[in-house]
């Protein structure tokens, strides 16, 4: 059943940004040329545009995330949602997995579109030197540390925000939904920062003694920046997958005992 | 009794300090149509909503066709709400090919001759179509189902007397005749005709659980005049 969720779930939100993702791509592709005719009027003007397309797509994608949570879980659609057979969890995980996907899919049109500016402008000789500059300076570990950790912090984000909708509806707030929504979806951002810069969590073979602010570590045990790098990621990922089970299950509990669909 | 397909053993429902349903006993037969009534407020979307497992907490206990609210009941349950609950976005084939995959029972044949009979146009999206429409679209979903148990949530509310009576008729005509078919409603003359069975609700209380003939027969009276004299402010 999670399969056919998946496909009605993909079916509803690829829409709006697919045809976004490919508006990009094409002014991606004029504004690559633009670049090639020095006028800085028409430069400034394609930039600017493409500037507000990266933002109109995130603002695209974030609409539908929250659109994908609420309208089909907290409205009357719910009603559907939840006559379904199907398991609460099969339901929160393919919206999980949908939403994932196509933020990456998002990511991805970005780096195509700022690729398609590169290769456009510069030679392939040149691009191909770059890429490989720009291997040599990163290092693989903290890269995939930090991918790896994006990737939780996405899901967090994702749980915050379906805990933060499950909590207005099990609560029955009627008035200033919105507001009490930024205010819970912030609130919980906020305890996860305080929490993991509070008690900072390291990697095994690293000593820490002292206090919370991490630039003591490197006053105290000469540790390099790359070091602290991945001491600071390893802790985020630490209470990131420590969160994810914990709104996980509030928000399940939520949709269980106190669901009232309007 | 025929074979019980719905089964509620002191089974209470409160929000919060409100209690809207209490101490219900009920052990409903396959087979056969039986209305919910009561005035609003006496607890009969809340029982129903328990029966569809909208609503997942309660006390006391709950079988559906054996089993507990869940999966496996609602693989059996066809559940009209009293609202619009397919997505505006959607056309009538968008809201098929939903139910199909979802529902084993699901007759797509069917869905789609009740759409040519009722005059709807396939493609045209949901949050287009009239009010009227919108109720039909959503029946037809319900009721292209063979399901084993029918909900239907105030299916007649708001609705001209011609439209109810059309409702009822394709009520009739379509669903599963071996499932069990439960109508709340508090415009009971409607139904009056139609229902095998009547449980009556008054503040969360079954006050009253009888089959119509039988209740007809003992107080000579129609479930209507019965009901009005019953619940008389």
């Amino acid at each position: 059943m999670l399969g056919k969720l998946l496909k009605h779930e993909f079916k509803n939100s690829y829409f709006e940004i697919l045809i976004t993702n490919i508006v990009f791509v094409v002014l991606s592709l004029f504004v690559a040329v633009t670049l090639t005719s020095r006028s800085a009027v028409i430069l400034i003007l394609s930039l600017t545009t493409l500037f507000i397309v990266i933002i109109a797509l995130f603002v695209i994608l974030i609409y539908n995330i929250i659109k994908s949570f609420n309208k089909k879980m907290f409205t009357s659609e719910g009603y559907l949602t939840f006559t379904l057979p199907v398991s609460v969890d099969s339901l929160i995980i393919s919206k999980l997995i949908c939403n994932i996907v196509l933020y990456f899919f998002t990511v991805l049109c970005v780096a195509f579109g700022f690729f398609i500016i590169l290769a456009v402008n510069i030679d392939f000789d040149n691009l191909v030197k770059i890429f490989k500059e720009i291997l040599q300076i990163i290092n693989i570990l903290p890269l995939l540390i930090r991918a790896i950790a994006f990737a939780f912090q996405l899901i967090l984000t994702l749980l915050i925000l379906l805990f933060a909708l499950a909590l207005l509806n099990a609560g029955k707030i009627r008035r200033h939904k919105m507001l009490a929504g930024f205010a819970v979806f912030f609130g919980i951002a906020l305890i996860f920062n305080w929490v993991s810069n509070l008690f900072v969590v390291l990697p095994y073979g690293l000593h820490y003694f002292d206090g919370f602010n991490i630039v003591h570590f490197e006053d105290y045990h000469g540790l390099s920046g790359l070091d602290i790098y991945i001491v600071l990621n390893f802790n985020n990922l630490f209470w990131t997958l420590l969160f994810i089970p914990g709104l996980y299950f509030l928000s399940r509990n939520l949709i269980y005992k106190h669901l009232e669909l309007e | 009794m025929d074979n019980i397909i719905v089964k509620t053993r002191s089974l209470t429902k409160r929000y919060g300090g409100i209690t809207a349903l209490r101490n219900v006993n009920l052990e409903l037969p396959a087979g056969k149509i039986i209305g919910l009534m009561g005035p609003n407020g006496s607890g009969k979307t809340t029982l129903l909503k328990i029966l569809a497992n909208l609503l997942m907490t309660y006390e006391g206990e709950v079988l559906i066709n054996g089993h507990k609210p869940g999966i496996e009941s609602k693989r059996i349950i066809s559940y009209l709400p009293d609202c619009n609950y397919l997505s505006e976005q959607w056309t009538a084939l968008d809201a098929i090919a939903f139910f199909r995959d979802f529902y084993d029972d699901f007759n797509e044949k069917k869905a789609m001759r009740l759409l040519e009979r009722l005059r709807i146009n396939p493609r045209q999206k949901f949050k287009s179509l009239s009010k009227g429409t919108k109720d039909k679209l959503q029946l037809i979903m319900v009721l292209a189902r063979q399901a084993g148990i029918y909900l239907f949530d105030e299916p007649i509310a708001g609705v001209d007397p011609a439209t109810r009576e059309f409702i009822f008729e394709l009520i009739l005509e379509h669903y599963n005749k071996a499932g069990t078919v439960i109508v709340s409603t508090h415009l009971i003359s409607d139904i009056e005709n139609i229902v095998d069975y009547a449980v009556f609700l008054r503040e969360g209380e079954v006050f009253r659980y009888v089959a119509a003939d039988e209740l007809r027969k003992e107080t000579g009276k129609s479930l209507n005049e019965y009901f009005k004299e019953a619940f008389r402010c």
